[in-house]
């Protein structure tokens, strides 16, 4: 089946008799030596993607009419041409209302067009193969093929001729420059996939059609290629052209990718491994709010507006994730372990699945985008709706439905999103849950919420020290060396005393946040010998984020490198970086550092690094903590290097 | 008698190298110019096309904005209907050659397309004539011809090649359906400019006569050439009324080329 056509005309036969002179009106090609070089690289390229190429180089008008009907006949899975484009009658003695406008010629060697070269005619039978089948088609007015009339009304899911051409369908294209483009995107998609997320079992359609653009532009071509259109309103089809080699098949994530991203975005991190471990590590603690939240989301008349706020770091995201995790219907469908585990360990902190519940990461999202979510989890996503309109439609429904919100603070326009939409929800009659550090812009909404306001940094210092130390102490099992239980012990003792003994630091910076990155430092630190060295260890951690960073990357051989890498992270909007942005940012911080070092240093940091999914397939690296950005953006160097 | 020749548009041989399409053109010159005759034609087509462009290039739709001026200034020489037209405008051109050709029994996409190859060859050559008069000079150098015949296009390759090359001598020079004086479109734009509205008979040249058939539509206006250059011997417009007048062939075969070389 992974078959392709690949063929290019680079020389033209003579069609002048010797002793006569060419006929008035006659066309004559020029010869394209160009295509002798594209040729081979194209055909290396696609066997690189383990494809088996037909080559032909000059055929004839018969031998394109027997090789392109060889391969819509025998499931070929792309033609690729390469030609002069000829899209008008060859006799010049009809008018021009003898032709037909849906047509575009490959021109052959023989420089006949005829039966068997008009690539539309192609197009058309490819689209009742039983398989879809990809056509790029370099050649003048190339974009007539991906603008086939029979074809626009059919739906994507359904539509099995795929064009990727070289330019519109009235200009000309030059030099094979497309092809050469194409080729280099095919080495590309070789070499990494296109960075593609290993969810995808192939390259997708926007991220391919993206990659063949910025290449053709980087050649200096001003031509502007086209493609068969899509339709924005429905989602892409998963096209079979170019297998993702970094595909590794994994049901939990792909099923989570089936969750709206604003939702999807409250499951810590989506990769396979380690999954559980991750689980483990995030939510963990706040045993009392839980018990005091879950009954509150599962009560069918309770309403009102609750914000969750406290020192960045503090918990606040994993506290509104384990209640999000375990009562969202789609993310308990799609990852039933996560609500599994939390049931195991706390059950009274565990809200009931609710097919009504809402949850939005605000992170790098407007108002509109989280409106549109809003209303799409809600069921109602067909009518276009305002914030108004949204928040009239919820009051109208006859239970509230729970409506959770986190990282306020970190979304696009704060205060557009809570004076349009969270307290005209929270007037209303509503249930409301949000995550937010504190700022004077959300003073309203924090005075709105009264006796439900509740401070991560006020709660009770015995339930956060035993929190952290039962955090810890699920950390350490995993840390080479700390197999002595009274070690582990003494050190998250020791650890969750000093980082719970100063009132007056706690609103600096989140304790668990501090806690998590020493538990990754012990890593590289001695092991202490017994019980007394590790409560002497577990005493000096350092208490604020900067700090424990500081230890980290210092402790680490790589980690001079890994903070420039982790310092253009830091300025990731939404959902992250893709990994050659990150790459090509990184000098900025580390002068020299290449691509092929930066990949790498985004799997060695991903203790620090969250991994997501961009709308293209993309796969996506940013920071796991608002904090660690914050404070990335504000120290990327070393302290003491003075740049 | 030594003979050189130069082709008109419309010249390009798909498929042939260079010296074959000289070959084959001093060929079927020869075969119809007087017994005897020793002649090269040179070929300069192939000089004239985008090598890397992925098409043809004889539609109007083709014409780069440059080359779309040079058609609006070639055509102000037909008289048209009244309109208005602002810019390039494809329509508007094509209603316009449709008129040309109506006026002269001809089809308008063969008007079309000999406009078109006119437009697109005297642009790229006036843009960047270099390599094509130095063919032209290379061979005149080698061959040191009796006669050196022109047409069309030619023409003007042979005029700016002369005057650049003042030494070559050339006793008599024979110009076959000349555009050298088309208002604007040409004339204007030759190398060395025309003085006080006058171009020049070339210095190599003892003597030049101009051929031209009435019906073509390169040969403008009518009896230009006598009246813009000095020293043009004789200027005849009505040799035949060729079916095909864009052939050079049906110049090379009329009784008037015949005299003039039989002088």
């Amino acid at each position: 089946m992974s078959r392709v056509l690949l063929m290019g005309v680079s020389r033209f036969g003579h069609t002048v008799d010797a002793d006569e002179e060419p006929e008035t009106g006659a066309r004559a090609w020029a010869d394209l030596p160009f295509v002798e070089e594209r040729m081979p690289r194209l055909e290396q390229a696609y066997r690189k993607l383990a494809y088996e190429v037909t080559a032909v180089a000059n055929p004839d008008r018969g031998a394109v009419l027997a090789h392109t009907d060889a391969a819509l006949d025998g499931g070929h899975r792309i033609i690729h041409v390469i030609s002069h484009g000829h899209t008008r009658l060859s006799d010049r003695g009809r008018s021009r209302d003898a032709e037909l406008g849906d047509k575009l010629d490959m021109v052959p060697s023989c420089g006949r067009t005829g039966l068997g070269t008009d690539v539309v005619a192609w197009v058309r039978t490819a689209h009742g193969a039983p398989e879809p089948m990809l056509f790029i088609v370099d050649l003048c007015g190339a974009g007539r093929a991906a603008r086939v009339g029979a074809l626009i009304d059919v739906p994507e899911d359904e539509l099995h001729a795929w064009v990727i051409a070289a330019t519109g369908p009235n200009d000309p294209t030059y030099d094979g420059l497309f092809s050469e483009a194409v080729a280099e995107t095919l080495e590309r998609v070789a070499a990494n996939g296109l960075d593609t997320d290993e969810t995808l079992r192939h390259v997708r359609w926007d991220r391919l059609v993206n990659d063949i653009r910025l290449r053709l532009s980087a050649l200096g071509a001003t031509t502007r290629l086209r493609t068969t259109k899509v339709d924005l309103g429905s989602p892409l089809p998963d096209l079979p052209f170019f297998p993702n080699p970094n595909w590794r098949p994994d049901p939990r994530r792909e099923r989570l990718m089936e969750v709206v991203p604003p939702a999807r975005a409250f499951v810590a991190d989506l990769d396979a491994e380690h999954f559980i471990d991750r689980v483990r590590g995030h939510f963990v603690g706040r045993r009392t709010l839980r018990s005091r939240l879950a009954p509150w989301l599962d009560d069918p008349y309770a309403t009102g507006l609750c914000v969750v706020t406290g020192a960045p770091g503090c918990g606040k995201s994993a506290l509104l994730a384990s209640l999000v995790c375990a009562a969202h219907k789609k993310i308990i469908e799609a990852a039933p372990d996560i609500r599994d585990y939390l049931r195991a360990q706390h059950p009274e902190g565990v809200p009931s699945p609710n097919d009504a519940l809402v949850a939005i990461h605000a992170r790098g999202r407007g108002l509109e985008e989280i409106a549109a979510a809003v209303a799409e989890q809600l069921g109602f996503a067909d009518e276009a709706v305002t914030p108004a309109e949204l928040v009239a439609h919820i009051q109208r429904m006859e239970t509230p439905p729970p409506l959770v919100f986190d990282a306020l603070d970190e979304a696009d326009n704060p205060g557009e999103l809570v004076d349009r939409l969270l307290l005209p929800l929270a007037k209303g009659a509503c249930k409301l849950l949000v995550g937010t550090r504190r700022s004077t812009r959300f003073e309203p909404l924090l005075a709105a919420a009264q006796d439900m306001l509740i401070d991560l940094d006020e709660v009770d210092p015995g339930e956060l020290r035993a929190d952290l130390e039962q955090h810890l102490g699920q950390r350490l099992e995993e840390v080479p060396g700390y197999q002595s239980r009274t070690v582990r012990a003494a050190m998250a003792r020791a650890v969750a005393a000093a980082l719970t003994d100063d009132v007056s630091r706690r609103r600096g910076w989140g304790a668990f946040l501090v806690a998590r990155i020493y538990g990754r430092a012990l890593e590289s630190l001695p092991v202490p010998g017994d019980a007394a060295a590790a409560e002497r260890l577990g005493g000096s951690v350092p208490r604020t984020l900067p700090g424990v960073l500081e230890l980290d990357l210092r402790l680490r051989p790589d980690g001079g490198r890994l903070r420039a890498v982790l310092a253009t992270l830091a300025w990731a909007k939404g959902d992250g970086f893709p990994a050659d942005v990150a790459a090509a940012v990184v000098p900025e911080f580390a002068p020299g550092l290449t691509e092929s070092e930066v990949r790498p240093l985004l799997e060695a940091g991903r203790f620090y690094i969250w991994t997501g999914v961009d709308h293209d397939g993309c796969k996506l690296f940013r920071l796991f903590h608002q904090g660690l950005a914050d404070y990335l953006q504000d120290h990327p160097y070393e302290p003491g290097d003075i740049r | 008698m030594k003979i050189v020749g130069v082709h008109g548009i419309g010249n390009f041989r798909q498929g042939e190298t260079a010296e074959q399409a000289a070959a084959h053109l001093s060929a079927l010159w020869a075969k119809r110019l007087a017994e005897g005759s020793d002649v090269s034609v040179v070929y300069y087509a192939d000089l004239l096309r985008d090598p890397l462009r992925q098409s043809g290039d004889d539609e109007l739709e083709d014409l780069t904005d440059e080359e779309g001026e040079l058609l609006a200034q070639l055509l102000e020489s037909f008289p048209a209907s009244e309109r208005a037209a602002q810019g390039w405008i494809f329509s508007l051109v094509r209603a316009h050659i449709a008129e040309v050709a109506e006026s002269r029994l001809l089809r308008p996409r063969m008007v079309e397309w000999l406009m078109t190859r006119f437009v697109k060859e005297a642009a790229a050559y006036l843009r960047e004539g270099t390599a094509v008069r130095e063919r032209l000079a290379a061979t005149l150098r080698k061959v040191q011809p009796d006669v050196l015949i022109a047409h069309s296009l030619g023409t003007v390759v042979a005029y700016e090649t002369l005057h650049a090359e003042p030494a070559l001598k050339v006793p008599l020079w024979v110009t076959l359906g000349s555009p050298l004086a088309a208002p604007k479109a040409i004339f204007e734009r030759l190398t060395p400019p025309p003085v006080a509205g006058r171009g020049e008979r070339p210095p190599g040249v003892a003597r030049w006569a101009n051929l031209a058939d009435p019906g073509d539509l390169f040969a403008i206006p009518r009896k230009g050439i006598s009246q813009r250059f000095a020293g043009v011997d004789s200027d005849d417009h009505d040799v035949v009324h060729a079916f095909d007048f864009h052939k050079v062939v049906n110049y090379l075969q009329t009784a008037r080329l015949r005299a003039l070389l039989a002088q």
